[in-house]
């Protein structure tokens, strides 16, 4: 459905990596250096907005709908809640 | 089927009884080949017929059998199962056999369906069943109600078979071990509602990662169901994964508490492992404790040892993920600001060598222009000494060629009065006109009364 989803914190935070590899490795012109600067924040801010989610829910399955795997759930009772 | 007599049920055979004797027996012969067959029993009161029917011959044998205290009753045989075939039906054909004997055996499809291991030949195995007589082709063999293996448990026998068929198709292999999802989002969990489990799992992860969503799926892990509704419940998870993007499924944990053999098995049924194998999301296992290894862990993308463990595996601890997240903030800061500093000092480098450079130049231009404005200068100053003597001289010059000096000595300069034009000219004046002679010390106005040309020479 969407052709461009967000990143994954995963293949976000290795091109992290990548770049950080690269401003240690190579010998970069300044332009070069800047170009990834801006690369590498942008990927910073994806790996912050996975990181910053709120808390996830627990859920149970109940039924399965045939079309679109549509799915019916409700909130699994933990005796252990807080 | 062989057939029966419809009266044998009647029949009642004191188990103490080990030997007929003639009287016991004629009364059973009567009792059991009925009226028609009864005709045929000698006159003089003997016990059996001069000459019986085949099929007379088979019942009284089946009937003999029937009634007998120990093939009466289900018998445990042990033997080496051979010639074993299947039906199209699901029957199986076989023959027991030891040493020195075999008898032919039949397990019906409904019973070979409760039998979690294939039947091969070579297999020790104790069979249980009675013996019937099949009248049609007077054969004789054992249909069985339950077989098992010798020396190993039924179940054992079976998760070896699986195992090694499994193995041969390469579910177990490295190759096909996809890796566990860095940072998943969701998590799907198919273990049983009940027990301390999905509250440990649960509790596991909440701690490590509470920003994970988690679908359970509750089974039942032990029981005839169960792995049926296991291999369903991975499926289904891979459906909605599949087919609806907003249930997107990162990571799925198989889990259960620990067992015995027996109740773990439901994990070792080949539907479970084939489900487990075909599995596109990334499968985690955390079944038994320990030392349990399953067929479904063989297959899994990863075995954990305990479910806790399991969970564990599954998910990230976010604080380590938010550590290394700053550092690599930190460290991207770190370098851009390395590269803008050594940028920085090459700048500086370059602007104070050209700096150099300029002021050298400079030094060097305004040297020789110094020199430029010396050179100047005494020229100037020497043209000036050259054009002041020239003009005291030009001066001293023109001054002797004044006409006031000249008029001193006598000289007098006539002009017209018409037009105020210096006369050279004795031509350029008539008689009667008025001129103006002036003098060093004044004018005259006189008129011209004659004019005299000079006498040409």
């Amino acid at each position: 459905m969407n052709p461009n989803p967000q990143p994954t914190f995963s293949s976000s935070a290795n091109a992290l990596d990548t770049i950080i590899d690269r401003f240690k490795s190579s010998d970069l012109t300044l332009e070069e250096a800047l170009q990834l600067f801006e690369e590498g924040v942008g990927h910073l801010k994806v790996c912050q907005s996975h990181l910053g989610v709120a808390k996830g829910k627990v859920e149970e399955l109940v039924q399965t709908l045939q079309e679109e795997g549509e799915v019916i759930t409700e909130a699994f009772g933990d005796d252990e809640e807080e | 089927m062989s057939p029966r007599n419809p009266k044998s049920k009647n029949s009642q055979t004191d188990g103490s009884q080990q030997q007929l004797d003639l009287d016991a027996a004629s009364a059973v012969v009567e009792m059991f080949l009925g009226d028609v067959l009864a005709e045929e029993v000698n006159q003089n009161n003997r016990l059996v017929p001069d000459i019986w029917s085949v099929s007379a011959l088979t019942a009284y044998f089946q009937s003999v059998i029937e009634n007998d205290p120990v093939l009466g009753m289900p018998v445990v045989v042990e033997g080496e199962l051979s010639n074993v075939k299947r039906s199209s039906r699901g029957h199986v054909y076989f023959t027991l056999k030891d040493g020195k004997a075999s008898i032919n055996g039949i397990l019906w499809a409904s019973t070979v369906s409760r039998l979690k291991f294939k039947l091969e030949d070579g297999m020790a195995v104790y069979l249980t069943g009675k013996i019937e007589i099949y009248a049609p082709s007077g054969n004789y063999s054992i249909v069985g109600k339950k077989l098992e293996p010798v020396g190993v448990g039924a179940l054992q026998l079976a998760f070896e078979q699986i195992k090694e068929k499994l193995e041969a198709e390469g579910l177990f292999l490295d190759i096909h071990k996809k890796p566990i999802s860095e940072f998943p989002r969701r998590i799907g969990i198919i273990t049983s509602r009940t027990g301390a489990v999905i509250h440990d799992m649960l509790r596991v992860i909440r701690q490590k990662n509470p920003g994970v969503d988690i679908l359970i799926l509750p089974v039942a892990v032990q029981g005839e169901s169960a792995f049926a509704e296991i291999a369903t419940a991975i499926k289904r998870l891979n459906q909605i994964h599949r087919m609806n993007p907003r249930y997107k499924i990162d990571t799925l944990i198989l889990a259960r508490g620990g067992g015995s053999f027996e109740d773990l098995f439901c994990f070792s049924e080949e539907a479970v492992v084939r489900a487990v194998f075909e599995s596109d999301i990334p499968i985690v296992t955390g079944i038994g404790h320990e030392p349990d290894y399953g067929l479904a862990d063989a297959a899994a993308d990863y075995s954990a040892a305990t479910p806790t463990a399991a969970a564990d595996w599954a998910v990230p601890d976010l604080r380590l993920l938010m550590r290394e997240h700053h550092y690599r903030g930190e460290i991207l800061l770190e370098l851009m600001n390395d590269e803008l500093m050594a940028a920085e000092y090459e700048l500086d480098q370059k602007a104070t060598r050209f700096t150099e450079l300029v002021t050298l130049v400079l030094e060097n231009e305004s040297r020789s222009l110094l020199r430029t404005r010396e050179k100047l200068t005494d020229a100037i100053a020497r043209k000036l000494e050259q054009s002041e003597q020239r003009m005291a001289r030009q001066s001293g010059e023109l001054s002797a060629l004044s006409p006031l000096d000249t008029m001193k000595r006598g000289y007098a300069i006539t002009t017209s009065l018409k037009d105020n034009k210096v006369i050279r000219s004795v031509a350029a004046v008539s008689t009667g006109d008025t001129i103006t002679v002036r003098l060093e010390d004044g004018t005259l106005h006189a008129s011209v009364s004659e004019i005299e040309l000079k006498p040409s020479i």
